[in-house]
């Protein structure tokens, strides 16, 4: 019995030694090999996609603005934006000096002597002499100011040799209702002196004088305190200077200004040279192209705008020059005025009246355009412009006179729009794309024996399209092309009616697989990059030129799919 | 992270993470009559000794070894099935052989599994052979079944089934882990002379939960688009502060709530052991037993995720987004297909209805039905059926066994089973005596301890008692009549 046990033991003993040197060995992910064998095969959706055409056009061409327009489709539109100047640049108030003289002569016989003192009373004027070089005829008439700051600086000097005091008072500057009011005492040894006040918050009213505009009242008195003598000679001279005006409003009539000299382009990427895009085989009409001006005006000054250039510029380098597109028999754009700088365009001008702003920090806006009915921009569109070039010009009060004002943020902003609505058609279109993709890395040795692509669409677009996916290698050339049937429909058009509408909600499909066989696997690990070639053509055929209109909810809806047998002999160590 | 490395995460989970009942597989354990914890599959064991204790509790004793009880249990494959050394020039390598484990798996491959660690046994036993137990474990049982469609899905491909028209079926698919505290109170006694019954009361807490109802799942693919519908009708369960799904997606918490998982009380089960010994002749006896005949509801932090009708996976969806500065860009939304989202993507694929809402779930039962034959005073045989009822399947194992009593210190256990589809089980049992310790051991297949790359079953036993009023006397019978 007990060598029973002994072997009993010896038996445990041996099996604890042996279990973990053979069975470790079976848990030791060193030795995997990591070849391994698989070959199902499997038929899965990949991904999917409900794209509108609002999405697709916005991604290929970032630079459009995609918008409803008034009739509910999509236009593409380009714009550029001119602004006028800064309102403090453009009516600058330049500053206002002052001086006058008064006598011991007219003291005498003007003044009043009260003891030992001699004082003197005097009402001048200070003209307030505008504006910036820019105005015309310096026409001007000023009413009233608001100033958020301003410096009034004002010297006083004598030659008496006596004690004396200056004040000076302007009765139509006022800051709370109060006229501003300072003086300056002067000891027997001074002979100057000069004194700096601030103008913020005041306003200055330049109507209280009989002429009613551009002037300013200015009291001075004079004292003199000559002691037991009156002296024989001697003048007191006072000078103002009014500067470093900031307003915060003006009111008057402020004549004739330039508002607006600029010049600007804008680009119409689409037709812009492009190795993706080929508009020169597409046959293609867009229905009424426009070009319009908005604008908005927050001075309240009559003013008018008008182009003096406005020139198409084709891709080829041609130039389409000066609105001869823009004038058509009922032309109303307004492009050079009458009788002003461009005699021989006059014939085409019909400066804009620009709507003024009615309150203070209200803005009044407007705007004008030019399309198919009052243009010939019809006949430019086609002509695939790349560019537009335009310079402008905008003045105040161009005939009239009246009241205006004009606060500190007045500004004049015009915003010139081209719009090119999607209605109409297009045939025969081609894109063109390179995804610059290794697709080897992606596809290098592919673990498949057979496989292929189910591309399955349904389209809510009066759009169909065809598409053709080469492989090429490092250098473009073509190895090989996926689709095997020339010409074959990807995506199919959704009828429309005589609107250009989308008949029904129900969707044109169409189904594309794409077979490939193993040799064509085989290329895909060898090609570099994937050139896609998508040729476009909206409903109906080019010789009917069906026109449609891209709504913003028309897209489509696709679905991928791959069906594959799998024949994996793969080293799952990536050794 | 290596390849390889995944590949052993995915044998990892193939072989263990899916475990689920087998519950309370102890077949050599059944006929150990010196070992009272033989009682835990036959309440109707009446024990030699007068009184034992044991368990992790216990001072010393008690942790050598410890008193600890795993299983698995895996009908279809092993380890080798999937990795395995290969022939010529790969002698020496590991191969990943996926057609062997296509041809390998059943119909349903069911995975099952227990962990147990008893903190404290206790038996007294009466002069007149009334015997009482208490028992306090925690058990973790755990579980799944999948079908070979499911398989065949993933390692064949769904295309045959598309062109033949026919769905993947995977209605029996099912997942289930259980953690739990487990307060049992067993009273044996002999009610005739021949005759001893035995029943044990168990309380249960439910620590944590997470299992599935699957009523219904197909996979479908339209040949025309591919698109794979999923006709579902199912539930996902949990009970547990782990992770929650509201309004903002799944989220995890740290792994500080497990504390208060254990400490929770609130998922109250009750579990009912029964069991009967009949002496037929002096050699001969029979006996039945049912174990775990109970449930436990799950109310804290329980949420239910029905999902019901079809669904319908399109593919990966592709769109427009605009950046910071308004610019559309085409290409995967990230947040949406993103790992960290994954539960929130099959969250919204099957738009699951989620409810915060108890449930209740039933432990795997077992069924055992044994006859003895003393064939010598020191050496008697055993035959064991055991049937284990877990949720839709029944799954039955033979047993036979040779058990001896040899010395009045030392007795050993042989035993053979048909387990799991194989009959390459063999078990051994060994407990050993010495003053008032008796220590134990037991396997219902030494093989599987051995080769676990080979093993469909590896259990194992272990544990150590404290034994107060042994008879010095050697039994005249190895197994107790």
């Amino acid at each position: 019995m007990r060598n029973l046990l002994k072997l009993f033991v010896l038996a445990i003993i041996a099996v604890g030694c042996i279990l973990p040197s053979c069975t470790k060995d079976n848990f030791d992910m060193d030795r995997l090999s990591g070849e391994v064998a698989y070959d199902g095969s499997f038929a899965i959706p990949l991904a999917y996609s409900d794209v509108s055409f609002y999405q697709i056009l916005n991604i290929m061409d970032t630079s459009i603005a995609l918008q409803d327009n008034e009739d509910g489709y999509l236009s593409m539109f380009y714009h550029s934006y001119v602004e006028s100047r800064r309102v403090q640049d453009l009516l600058n108030l330049s500053p206002q000096h002052y001086e006058t003289t008064i006598n011991l002569s007219d003291m005498q016989t003007k003044g009043v002597r009260a003891g030992s003192q001699l004082y003197y009373d005097t009402e001048e004027i200070i003209s307030f002499t505008l504006m910036n070089e820019e105005t015309e005829n310096n026409e001007a008439e000023i009413d009233s100011l608001a100033l958020n700051a301003g410096t009034l600086e004002y010297t006083i000097g004598s030659t008496f040799g006596l004690a004396s005091k200056v004040v000076v008072e302007f009765p139509s500057i006022k800051r709370g209702g109060r006229p501003l009011k300072d003086s300056i005492a002067l000891y027997s040894t001074d002979s100057y002196d000069r004194r700096t006040l601030s103008l913020a918050g005041y306003t200055i009213d330049l109507t209280t004088t009989s002429r009613h505009y551009n002037e300013i009242p200015v009291k001075i008195r004079t004292l003199l305190d000559y002691g037991s003598s009156m002296p024989t000679m001697g003048t007191f001279s006072v000078g103002i200077d009014i500067r470093d005006f900031n307003y915060k409003g003006m009111y008057g009539f402020f004549g004739k200004n330039k508002l607006l000299i600029q010049s600007d382009t804008i680009e119409v990427t689409m037709f812009k040279e492009n190795p993706k895009y080929d508009w020169e085989h597409a046959q293609f009409f867009f229905k009424n192209p426009k070009i319009t001006v908005k604008y908005w005006n927050s001075y309240g000054i009559p003013s008018r705008l008008y182009f003096t250039e406005f020139d198409a510029h084709l891709q080829q380098g041609d130039i389409i020059k000066d609105m001869s597109f823009i004038a058509g028999d009922n032309g109303n754009f307004p492009f050079a005025p009458p009788s002003y700088e461009n005699p021989e365009l006059a014939r085409l001008g019909h400066p804009l009246d620009l709507v003024s702003s009615s309150v203070p920090g209200r803005e009044a806006e407007g705007e004008v355009f030019a399309d198919a009915t009052n243009s010939n921009i019809n006949r430019i569109v086609p002509s695939r412009p790349t560019w537009i070039h335009f310079a402008a010009k905008a003045e105040t009060n161009p005939e009239q006179h009246g009241w205006n004002f004009i606060d500190e943020n007045s500004k004049l902003r015009a915003k010139v729009e081209i719009e090119i609505p999607l209605y109409g058609h297009l045939y025969n279109f081609t894109y063109r794309d390179t995804a610059d993709i290794d697709i080897s890395s992606y596809v290098g040795n592919l673990p498949v024996k057979r496989m292929a692509i189910l591309l399955n669409v349904r389209n809510n677009m009066p759009v169909r399209a065809s598409a053709q996916f080469y492989l090429v290698d490092e250098y473009y050339n073509v190895i090989d092309s996926i689709i095997k049937t020339p010409n074959a429909m990807v995506l199919e058009a959704a009828e429309v009616d005589a609107n250009g509408r989308l008949m029904t909600n129900e969707p044109a499909s169409a189904i594309t697989k794409i077979e490939l066989t193993r040799e064509q696997i085989s290329s895909l690990s060898n090609s570099r990059h994937l050139l896609t070639k998508f040729t476009v053509n909206t409903a109906g055929d080019a010789s009917g030129g069906q026109d449609v209109k891209l709504f913003r909810e028309y897209g489509f809806k696709a679905n991928l799919g791959l069906d594959f047998d799998l024949d994996v002999e793969a080293n799952i160590n990536g050794k | 992270m290596n390849m390889k490395n995944y590949v052993l995460i995915l044998i990892a989970a193939l072989l263990l993470l899916p475990f689920v009942s087998k519950a309370q597989q102890a077949n050599t354990l059944y006929y150990m009559d010196r070992v009272f914890q033989s009682q835990t599959v036959n309440i109707a064991e009446i024990p030699e000794n007068r009184i034992q204790i044991g368990g992790l509790i216990i001072p010393l004793v008690g942790q050598l070894p410890p008193a600890f009880y795993f299983n698995y249990g895996n009908n279809s494959f092993h380890y080798n099935h999937i990795l395995h050394f290969g022939e010529g020039a790969k002698k020496d390598s590991l191969v990943l052989d996926l057609p062997l484990l296509m041809k390998k798996v059943r119909r349903n491959t069911c995975i099952r599994g227990e962990f147990r660690l008893d903190y404290f046994n206790f038996s007294y036993k009466t002069k007149n052979n009334a015997v009482i137990t208490v028992n306090l474990s925690d058990r973790f049982i755990y579980g799944m079944t999948i079908p070979k469609s499911l398989f065949d899905f993933f390692l064949n491909g769904n295309r045959e089934y598309m062109l033949e028209g026919r769905s993947h079926d995977i209605s029996k698919l099912s997942f289930g882990a259980s953690a739990f505290h487990e307060l049992g109170v067993g009273f044996t006694t002999e009610i005739r002379e021949k005759l001893s019954v035995g029943g044990r009361m168990k309380l249960l807490f439910g620590i944590a939960d997470v299992s599935t109802k699957v009523s219904n799942l197909e996979l479908s693919t339209d040949p025309d688009m591919y698109f794979i519908t999923a006709s579902a009708d199912m539930q996902i369960r949990k009970s547990t502060g782990l992770f929650e799904y509201n309004d903002d997606g799944f989220s995890f918490s740290d792994l500080g709530q497990l504390t208060g998982d254990l400490a929770a009380l609130g998922n109250v089960g009750l579990a009912l052991d029964l069991g009967a010994r009949y002496k037929i002749t002096d050699k001969i006896a029979v006996s039945l037993s049912v174990t775990d005949l109970g449930f436990i509801n799950w109310l804290q932090n329980s949420q239910i995720a029905s999902a019901k009708g079809e669904y319908t996976f399109e593919g990966i969806e592709l769109g427009f987004k605009e950046n910071e500065e308004g610019k559309l860009s085409f290409g995967i939304d990230e947040n949406r297909y993103n790992l960290e989202h994954v539960m929130d993507t099959i969250v919204e694929l099957f738009e699951m209805d989620i409810r915060d809402k108890s449930y209740m779930t039933w432990l795997p039962s077992n069924i055992y039905v044994g006859a003895t034959y003393q064939f010598h005073e020191k050496l008697g045989f055993g035959f064991l059926y055991r049937g284990e009822i877990y949720r839709k399947t029944y799954n039955q194992q033979v047993t036979l066994s040779v058990n001896s009593n040899l010395t009045h210190w030392l007795s050993l256990h042989a035993s053979w089973s048909l387990l799991n589809n194989t009959i390459l089980n063999l078990g051994a049992g060994l407990s050993a005596r010495l003053g008032f310790v008796t220590w134990f051991i037991v396997t219902d297949d030494v093989i599987g301890l051995v080769f676990p790359q080979r093993a469909k079953t590896i259990n194992m036993r272990m544990g150590c008692n404290l034994t107060i009023g042994h008879k010095k006397k050697v039994l005249k019978s190895a197994t107790r009549l």
